[in-house]
Order: C-alpha cells, then sequence, then structure tokens
C-alpha cells in the first residue's frame, strides 16, 4: 500500500513540468484581441503609418476578399470614401435623433465570440467558437453585472453574477460616466475624456518568476488615442443624447483627419446580427512587449509587436455604433496590401441593447438577449512569426 | 489588480497546478492559454474579485474537465505526433512505485485526479473543493474514496494539508 505522502511527492514532482511562463504570456498575448487590454481602454492606435489611404483601402478589399470576408460575409467595401467625411456623416445623422431617456440606471446587453484558437493537439485541430452574452446594470450607488456563455455553459461555466455596492456621494466614476451630465460642446467633451477618474496611460508591471522577471511593457496613449477609445467605449455602452453623439462622432472624425493612414472605410456590410451598417477600420497598434530580466541582468525583448485591427460598424440611420471586430494581422496598413500580409479574426462584439431603466434588478436577470447568426470560424492563420 | 498585474504575479503557480492537475505539459499549456484568454476577456470582473485566485482555480479545473470531455471535437488536421504526451518523470530518487503511481494517476477520470489534486496539492477542504467542482461534499469523498482506492493509498488520520498557490503569498 501507498500513503498519503507519497501521492503528495508524486503530485508535487509533477510541478516540474510547469510550461515557461514566458512563452505562455507571449502565446496568450498573441491570442488576445486588442479590446481585451484593460477594459477595452488600452488600444494604441497607431498613427506614424506611412502608408496612403488607397493603400489602406486597397489592403482592406483584401481583407474582405480573404479571411474577413467570411465575417463580414456581404458586400464589398461601396464607399472608399475617407472615414473623417463618413464619419462627420454619420455625426450629422446622429444630430438628429430623438433624445433618449436617460435615468438613474445604465444597462446594456451585448454577445461577444470568441476566436479559433488554431492549438494542435498531438496532431488534432481543435475548432472551438465560444459565445457570451453580458448584462450590466451601472448606477450612481452599484453596478450588477451577470455573464453567461449558453453556448458552453456547463462546460467552462459562467462568470458569477456579481454586485458591487458604491457610496453614491464619492463616486468619481460615475460621475464621469453619468450620460446626463456629457458635455456636448467639443473641446468640453474632448476635455472630459482626457479626464477619466483613475486612468492609467501606460506603464509596466513585473515580478520575480523562478530567477526571471517578467515584464510586460504598455504604451501611453497619446491624448487623440484616449479621446478615441473613450468615445468609442461610451457609444458602446451607454444611452447619449444626440448633440453628445454627434460630438463624440465629429471628435473622431477630427482625430481621423489627423492621422488618415491609419483608418480606412470598408463600406457598407452586413453585421453579425443583420444590420445594414458602414464599417469603418482602424490600425491599433498595442505595444505589449515581454521582457524577461535574465540572471546576466540584460533585458531581453522576448515578444515584440503585433498590428491590430479593429472595425467598427456604425449604424447609417442614427450614427449608433452597433458591433465591433477585431483581428490580429502580420503588418502594418502599409503592408495590407501585399501578398504576404494577412489577418486573423479573433473576436466580435455585438452591442445589442443600451439604455436607460429605473433600478437595478436585485437578483439574477433571466431577461432575454436578441438572435445572431450562427458563427462560422475562418481557418486560422498564424500570423505572429 | 489588472491582468498584467495578475499573470506577472501568480502565473508560475498556476502553471505549476495546471501541471499537476494534468500530469501533460502540452495539455497544462493548453489549459492554462485557454483560461487565460477567457479571463482576459472577463478581466473588467474577474480582477475586481478580492481574491482571483479561487476564480482562476476553478477556471483551470474546469478546463481541465472540459478538455477531456469535448475531445470528440477534434478534427484530424492530417499531421503531428500521434503520440501520448503524457510525462513520466525521471524518479532518480529511489522511488520505485513512482512511475507506477503516475501511470495509474493519469488513469484517473478527471474529477477523481482533480479532487486528490485540490487535497493533496492544493490542501482544500472537501466543501471548498465542492466549490470549485460546483458539487456536494458527499460526492467529493466518494470520488476521493474511489480515487485514493485505485491509486491504493492508506488513509492515515489527521492527515498533512500542503498548499502550492498559497506557498507563493510567503
Amino acid at each position: 500500500m501507498r500513503t498519503e505522502d507519497d501521492l503528495r511527492a508524486a503530485l508535487t514532482e509533477l510541478e516540474s513540468q510547469a510550461p515557461d511562463a514566458l512563452a505562455m504570456l507571449a502565446a496568450v498575448r498573441a491570442r488576445t484581441s486588442a479590446r481585451q487590454v484593460i477594459n477595452r481602454r488600452r488600444r494604441t492606435w497607431s498613427l506614424a503609418a506611412a502608408a496612403a489611404v488607397s493603400v489602406a483601402v486597397a489592403c482592406a478589399a483584401a481583407i474582405l476578399s480573404g479571411a474577413f470576408g467570411r465575417v463580414m460575409h456581404n458586400s464589398p467595401p461601396a464607399n472608399t470614401g475617407d472615414a473623417a467625411a463618413v464619419l462627420r456623416q454619420l455625426a450629422d445623422k446622429a444630430a438628429m435623433q430623438p433624445v433618449p431617456a436617460v435615468g438613474p440606471v445604465l444597462y446594456t446587453n451585448d454577445a461577444r465570440w470568441g476566436q479559433p484558437t488554431g492549438k494542435q493537439h498531438n496532431g488534432l485541430l481543435d475548432l472551438p467558437d465560444e459565445l457570451d452574452m453580458e448584462q450590466q446594470w451601472v448606477s450612481a450607488a452599484a453596478r450588477y453585472l451577470t455573464e453567461t456563455s449558453p453556448s458552453e455553459k456547463h462546460l467552462h461555466g459562467s462568470v458569477p453574477s456579481s454586485y458591487t455596492k458604491f457610496d453614491p456621494a464619492n463616486n468619481p466614476e460615475w460621475n464621469w460616466h453619468n450620460p446626463a451630465t456629457l458635455p456636448a460642446d467639443p473641446l468640453a467633451l474632448r476635455r472630459h475624456l482626457l479626464s477619466e477618474p483613475g486612468a492609467k496611460s501606460g506603464g509596466k508591471s513585473g515580478a520575480k518568476a523562478g530567477g526571471t522577471r517578467l515584464t510586460i511593457i504598455l504604451s501611453p496613449l497619446t491624448r487623440d488615442q484616449t479621446v478615441l477609445m473613450n468615445a468609442l467605449q461610451f457609444m458602446s455602452s451607454e444611452p447619449l443624447r444626440p448633440a453628445v453623439r454627434a460630438s463624440m462622432l465629429r471628435l473622431l472624425a477630427d482625430i481621423v483627419q489627423r492621422s488618415p493612414h491609419d483608418f480606412a472605410v470598408l463600406g457598407t456590410v452586413i453585421d453579425r446580427a443583420g444590420h445594414r451598417d458602414i464599417a469603418i477600420a482602424g490600425e491599433s497598434n498595442e505595444i505589449w512587449a515581454v521582457s524577461a530580466l535574465a540572471p546576466s541582468q540584460t533585458w531581453v525583448r522576448a515578444h515584440t509587436t503585433a498590428t491590430q485591427l479593429v472595425v467598427y460598424f456604425f449604424d447609417p440611420v442614427t450614427g449608433g455604433l452597433r458591433a465591433g471586430e477585431y483581428a490580429t494581422c502580420s503588418g502594418h496598413v502599409s503592408t495590407f496590401a501585399m501578398a504576404s500580409a494577412r489577418c486573423a479574426p479573433n473576436s466580435y462584439e455585438q452591442f445589442g441593447v443600451i439604455k436607460a431603466v429605473r433600478s437595478l434588478p436585485k437578483k439574477a436577470s433571466t431577461a432575454r438577449t436578441y438572435t445572431l447568426t450562427p458563427y462560422v470560424f475562418p481557418p486560422w492563420q498564424p500570423v505572429i512569426p | 489588480m489588472t491582468f498584467e498585474e495578475y499573470t506577472s504575479w501568480r502565473l508560475p503557480a498556476v502553471l505549476r497546478f495546471a501541471a499537476v492537475l494534468t500530469g501533460d505539459r502540452a495539455l497544462a499549456e493548453d489549459v492554462v492559454q485557454e483560461v487565460l484568454i477567457r479571463a482576459h476577456r472577463h478581466w473588467a470582473r474577474i480582477g475586481r474579485l478580492d481574491q482571483p485566485d479561487p476564480y482562476i482555480r476553478r477556471m483551470v479545473v474546469n478546463e481541465f474537465i472540459s478538455a477531456r470531455r469535448r475531445s470528440w471535437r477534434l478534427v484530424p488536421s492530417g499531421y503531428g505526433p500521434e503520440v501520448d504526451n503524457r510525462v513520466t518523470p525521471d524518479h532518480a530518487g529511489g522511488h520505485a512505485d513512482r512511475a507506477e503511481l503516475f501511470t495509474e494517476l493519469g488513469k484517473l477520470p478527471a474529477r477523481q485526479r482533480t479532487v486528490l489534486v485540490l487535497r493533496y496539492y492544493e490542501g482544500l477542504s472537501d466543501i471548498e473543493i465542492a466549490e470549485v467542482l460546483g458539487c456536494q461534499p458527499g460526492t467529493v469523498r466518494a470520488y476521493m474514496a474511489r480515487a485514493l482506492a485505485a491509486l491504493r493509498i492508506e488513509l492515515k488520520p489527521g492527515h498533512q494539508k500542503s498548499t502550492a498557490l498559497a506557498k507563493e503569498d510567503s
């Protein structure tokens, strides 16, 4: 007979089979979409690409005919105009919309698809997919979240519902988010978007692990990048007054105009919920270098940057933001037209319901969601050398 | 705590736990990678937890169990080694029975193996293990009894607990 100590010793011995942490981080990094970095607000938009708009548009067409064509499965790019002009047209549409109710509680309900993994399991290719649905209620006094994965609920579990109370009198985050007090004046709105409480503009974090120091470096955001990301965040999660939404779109147009090489209009597309939208793509050059401090005390960059392409889908009638798609690409926009350039879509998010409600629910909601079209993942194309 | 801070701080411990749980370096890689991708996506919520560790541990366990369940979904890709990559460590220390124990551990059903790892590696109680697995403590005890019987482990009173993730805290 064996003893419990034998078992304990055997299990502890298996620790030696632990995978390498640096390689794991690099692998996770390669599979993680830009939107997922720190609450979707740490995306760094490249402002230095040297490509011309025509190259970007050509590249967008190439993407649409390739892997992306399976995702945005309808309509080749019909509008090849400049993105700033399109955003201003959307702003004009937004300004004419009726004023939504902006109540004491904000409610959002959206759905997200995960990405294909492309993993090999003993010579077999795993083809998982994942659909998450999230409901969120936020008020000055509390935040309530539920998240479910209907497709694989019993396999992977769900993020449990969480209920977080705040001090209503001292909640700078709510004060900043409250759409009822968002300024409509573009300059004031820009200042507001730049003043998010507790926002971090970059930096690095690290810890010693087995003689190697792991450090993940987050590149700082420029002011334009901060405005861009925060505006898109507002539009994806909060009911906005028409004048505020219009100002946000005009702020985005100004940013695009300042760096036109990084954005392209993809034209009219059909999103995953079946809406006819206008798609605008932007290059996001997210710096997420992982460095290792070897025993020699020499810093080594273990993983470099990857280009992220972000596509936003706008309602052409109201200017509302309906969806976002994210892809990892093998080069910058300027290289997309080349045969060697590849993009692999890795996630998609449909912003389904954004409205104000009277109160937070007291327990888990069974409220339903919307119907989405079946999702067929395109073949995985490794894009990170 | 940000995702980056968490991974910098806890990833080595999570990887060790996954290695012990799976007994297979490649499977441990897959499990942790899946968990981190999923955790990253949900970090806005997970990061607000006082203790993300138990939640991540539960994700690792669920992923390990589901990885075995969904093996039927694998599609042949036409290449790659069709070998069992299960690890059998070298036992230079003279533990003659160790290799056989590893083999028998590898043959245990996923839940039974998980119960053993959570008890003898993580040092969790029956109730804590039940929370991780989403079952009753009595079920945990049943899994434990079957697993120990299969491995021919003799129980002794007042067994000593060990911890792994907790070691990182010290």
